[in-house]
């Protein structure tokens, strides 16, 4: 199974971008980016492991600033 | 006990309120910083309530949502960020200290000038050519507040935005007695920097104010420090609403915050609107009645005024009848200068202060009645202490 990480330099914007998400019916959750995807950050990531690629794009389409996606397979 | 002194902040709180604030002991982690459940819970607990005021003042964006300590706090946030050397700001005659003495002070320090715009009662048109004609070359900011703190009278705010958007001037409005009272809409209104407190009319705990930002002009930060973000860098990092709210958020403040909102929109808030203006009038009427009374302004009108007036009882100190209406009557009210001295300068009152009655959602007709036959005593046979 894959984990697709959406990277965002402070909580507030990753949970709105998981609440954007949830409004299209693609559930995830909010956790600390892991040290090693972003040295540089102290931020919050959305985690999701479906419908992936739309939900990027929503995001994206949304006016969401990302620092980086990242895909972890597990 | 009668409690009018809601200007200054509504008492009682909703019950709603109070339980909230206590439950939010359960999850008290600190939002923002961690990663573990508890955290997370708070997280979402503080951007629910920054939602909630979005959808409540009409603002897009959450993140321009600003967590304060206080009205006063906003305030100083947008002046001490916005202004520098040279730099000329408007604000009304009915202004509030918390918007006077950072202004001042910046005076002081030969940073910036401002020029005061009489604000005349009833006639809108006359106070927006006073705001017209006061506005200069150098002129960077107008502040103003919605409404008066001491005599209830609203400021066309609206037209006083928009000139400023004619202008290219920054606009900030102090709404430490209309919101939660009056509709506030940052789409509608050329607001740039909203101002209000958590703990008046949005029925609050104390301690929680809001900055929100509707300009694209981001002021500079009041204060520094951590914020759960960016930390690897030694500067504070710009992104919002983290630029602004350095150290842990108050968040029973803000739980509390989001309750007072929700019993507000339970209510309506029209309809407070309007059972606070109805006992208003009415005690303005009564008061009226009574010689020796002095009232301020004309009679308070849903169109001119939001629900507070403030009258005096001829050779009774405005301090000394608060005493007494508190102390006799067990009636508290607020008495003085109300940190307004430029309001009362505006209605001759500087010397003598006035006494300030407040009604909230909680307070009744009888209530106001007793109040009414509290003032008629004092002026017939308590004149004289």
């Amino acid at each position: 199974m894959e984990n697709r990480y959406f990277m965002f330099p402070s909580i507030t914007i990753a949970v709105k971008a998981k609440n954007m998400l949830e409004n299209y019916g693609i559930h995830g959750y909010v956790q600390k980016t892991p040290k090693n995807f972003n040295k540089n950050s102290c931020g919050y990531s959305v985690l999701i492991n479906n419908r992936e690629d739309e939900a990027l794009e929503i995001l994206k389409s949304k006016g969401f600033v990302m620092l980086g996606v990242k895909d972890i397979t597990v | 006990m009668i409690y009018l002194d809601n200007a200054a902040t509504t008492f009682p709180k909703p019950e709603t309120v109070r339980t909230n604030v206590v439950k939010s002991f359960n999850f008290h982690a600190n939002p923002g910083r961690a990663g573990h459940k508890l955290s997370m819970v708070a997280s979402e607990k503080v951007y629910s309530c920054r939602q909630l005021l979005c959808d409540f003042f009409h603002h897009d964006l959450a993140e321009k949502v600003i967590f304060t300590p206080s009205c006063t706090f906003s305030v100083n946030t947008v002046i001490k960020g916005v202004l520098s050397k040279g730099d000329h700001v408007v604000i009304s005659s009915l202004e509030h200290n918390s918007v006077v003495r950072p202004l001042e002070r910046l005076k002081e320090e030969g940073i910036i000038n401002y020029s005061v715009a009489k604000v005349t009662e009833g006639d809108n048109d006359q106070t927006f050519e006073a705001f017209r004609s006061a506005i200069n070359k150098n002129t960077r900011l107008v502040i103003c507040t919605h409404a008066s703190n001491v005599f209830g009278v609203k400021l066309p705010i609206s037209r006083i935005g928009s000139l400023c958007r004619y202008y290219g001037i920054l606009f900030c409005v102090d709404a430490a007695q209309t919101a939660g009272v009056e509709p506030i809409s940052m789409q509608d209104m050329p607001i740039d920097y909203l101002c209000l407190p958590g703990h008046k009319g949005l029925y609050g705990p104390s301690g929680i104010g809001v900055l929100i930002i509707g300009s694209d002009t981001i002021p500079k930060s009041l204060c520094e420090g951590g914020t759960g973000s960016g930390s690897h860098i030694l500067s504070q990092p710009e992104i919002l609403p983290d630029k602004f709210e350095s150290g842990t958020l108050n968040l029973p403040g803000i739980v509390g915050l989001e309750a007072g909102i929700k019993f507000v929109n339970s209510k309506g808030m029209d309809r407070i609107f309007k059972h606070e203006m109805m006992l208003i009038s009415h005690l303005y009427d009564e008061l009226s009645k009574i010689g020796g009374v002095t009232l301020y302004t004309n009679r308070p009108e849903i169109s001119t005024h939001v629900p507070l007036l403030s009258f005096n009882i001829e050779g009774v100190d405005s301090e000394t009848l608060a005493s007494t209406l508190d102390n006799k009557y067990m009636i508290a009210t607020r008495g003085g200068l109300h940190c307004s001295p430029l309001a009362h300068r505006s209605y001759g009152t500087d010397e003598i202060g006035t006494v300030r009655i407040s009604p909230s959602v909680f307070t009744t007709k009888r209530q106001i009645d007793d109040l009414a036959a509290a003032v008629r005593n004092i002026a017939k046979t308590d004149k004289k202490i």
